[in-house]
């Protein structure tokens, strides 16, 4: 146990290193090339993307910023022409905000599934929203908030704020995004910090042939991880690229269905990220979900702006230099 | 005496003869113009069916794991190796890449001055590295042949003649021939 702490601090003490660095704190990320996040409403059939209207983000904000901060939802209801009608507009979404004690450090917080105590932490705001036309295409803001209120965690060097977002209502899917401001009417990017989750549920981008990036991050504990993807329709691949995988191929999920596959870990992926490419060969709207374990069944935490930037394969290119005549 | 200047004199009129009769050579001489990629050692076993593509930077493409490549001009190129997924017909570009510079080794020209009949050649030799050894071998155009940096000439009548300046360069015991010429009105 002892042995795992430490492994967490020093996985930590990495990402602190490195998020000192990041300015990304819209959801999803320019990284990510997805569109929206998507939490559909408690009728909705699971068939059409989403395993358990319910999607889990964190944001940490660094202790040296001591300024207050903004959670913004862009078009929280539904109704817009960026959500997914199912009948009439019916459905009802609640966003959350957590922060102090048991935000993140519960161990029900960083399940993948919204079970037990996975709502810890104090609830700082809270509203719902249905099918309201002020709000389609405009940006909602929660806060301020003192950073300060977020769960302090020294491994991380800052504070985390906690957002759940829940289908409370209906059968529609909800498309949204976020950013971690430090305005309360525009988006102002909050230096080093950074945002992460432990399942994914998304929108993918429509075009044939888009590439959509999950960015997991290996760290040197590490020794497989198993992806999970529900609801892939089979458009397309799943690929799993690192500084040591030229896209190996991953299981894909049918409808309504998971597909699941393990994958070794190599010594030279222990501290990068990983690079989760789910390439789209169908032009289609299509909602579905991903996370990953690694060998203790533990999730692990996709970031919005990949630790240590988006990885890329080392290549090893022997050039060589040779005289070819061209007089005769 | 006289026998020597003979055999010299019979030695430089074959040399010179030669040269005359040698196709003519590039006046650019590039050395190290041609690469080889070797991707070899970045084949991932899992996925030994990945197509891989480059771009030279100069137009050209070429695929494979090795390739290789010659440039015609001086000058930098990108090269940026993309992948084909044949099982997804997906292209994913920019996977790597790599700055070839092709720089130039020898290049000859010459200068001339006329005065009446007598034309004065001055050949020069450009180098990025000087050589072990140059020789430079003139053909007047009107059947008169000569050696030297620096040479002159007198024709025997007005008109216009080609003069063309043959440098031999020998640099690590290989010889490399270049070759130009011009026209010149003698007055």
């Amino acid at each position: 146990m002892k042995i795992r702490m430490r492994a967490a601090i020093i996985f930590y003490s990495i990402l602190l290193a490195m998020t000192s660095i990041i300015q990304a704190q819209m959801v999803p990320s320019s990284f990510e090339q997805i569109d929206y996040l998507v939490t559909f409403g408690p009728e909705s059939n699971p068939a059409w993307g989403d395993d358990d209207n319910s999607q889990v983000f964190f944001f940490v904000i660094p202790a040296s910023f001591t300024k207050p901060v903004y959670i913004r939802v862009f078009d929280p209801s539904t109704g817009s022409n960026i959500d997914e009608r199912n009948g009439e507009w019916n459905t009802k979404t609640k966003f959350s905000v957590y922060g102090g004690k048991g935000t993140h450090s519960h161990p029900d917080s960083r399940k993948t599934d919204p079970v037990g105590k996975y709502k810890s932490g104090r609830l700082m705001a809270s509203k719902s929203f249905s099918n309201e036309t002020r709000y389609d295409n405009k940006w909602y803001t929660f806060g301020p908030f003192n950073p300060q209120e977020g769960e302090r965690a020294d491994e991380m060097g800052g504070f985390v704020i906690k957002v759940i977002a829940e289908g409370i209502q209906g059968n529609d899917g909800n498309l949204y995004k976020y950013f971690l401001s430090t305005q309360a009417d525009v988006n102002r990017e909050v230096e080093g910090a950074n945002a992460f989750t432990y399942e994914y549920s998304f929108r993918l981008p429509e075009r044939i042939n888009s590439v959509a990036h999950l960015y997991p991050f290996i760290d040197k504990e590490m020794v497989s991880i198993t992806q999970h993807n529900f609801d892939f329709d089979a458009e397309g691949s799943v690929l799993i690229y690192s500084v040591a995988k030229n896209r190996h191929k991953a299981d894909i999920s049918l409808n309504n269905d998971w597909g699941i596959s393990k994958h070794m870990i190599d010594e030279e992926e222990k501290n990068t990220s990983m690079d989760l490419q789910i390439v789209k060969r169908k032009t289609s709207r299509n909602d579905m979900v991903c996370y990953v374990t690694n060998q203790y069944d533990e999730a692990v935490a996709f970031f919005s702006s990949p630790i240590g930037g988006p990885p890329k394969y080392k290549y090893k290119v022997d050039v060589k230099y040779k005289t070819k005549k061209s007089n005769n | 005496m006289s026998r020597l200047f003979i055999i010299s004199s019979l030695l430089l009129f074959i040399y010179t003869k030669a040269v005359g009769q040698q196709p003519d050579y590039d006046s650019l001489y590039l050395l190290k113009n041609c690469v080889t990629l070797d991707a070899k050692e970045s084949l991932d076993e899992d996925r030994d069916d990945l197509i891989f593509k480059w771009q030279f930077g100069d137009g050209s493409e070429g695929s494979g794991q090795i390739v290789e490549h010659c440039y015609d001009s001086l000058g930098t190129y990108d090269v940026i190796l993309a992948i084909i997924d044949p099982s997804i017909a997906s292209l994913f570009q920019d996977e790597w890449n790599f700055e070839v510079t092709i720089r130039e080794d020898y290049l000859i020209s010459f200068g001339t001055k006329q005065k009446d009949l007598t034309v004065s050649c001055r050949s020069t030799l450009s180098y990025d590295e000087k050589p072990d050894d140059v020789v430079y071998f003139w053909d007047y155009g009107d059947g008169e042949f000569q050696i030297g940096d620096e040479v002159s000439h007198t024709y025997d009548s007005a008109g216009t003649y080609t003069i063309r300046v043959l440098a031999q360069v020998t640099e690590d015991a290989e010889v490399i021939q270049l070759s130009t010429a011009k026209n010149v009105k003698i007055n």
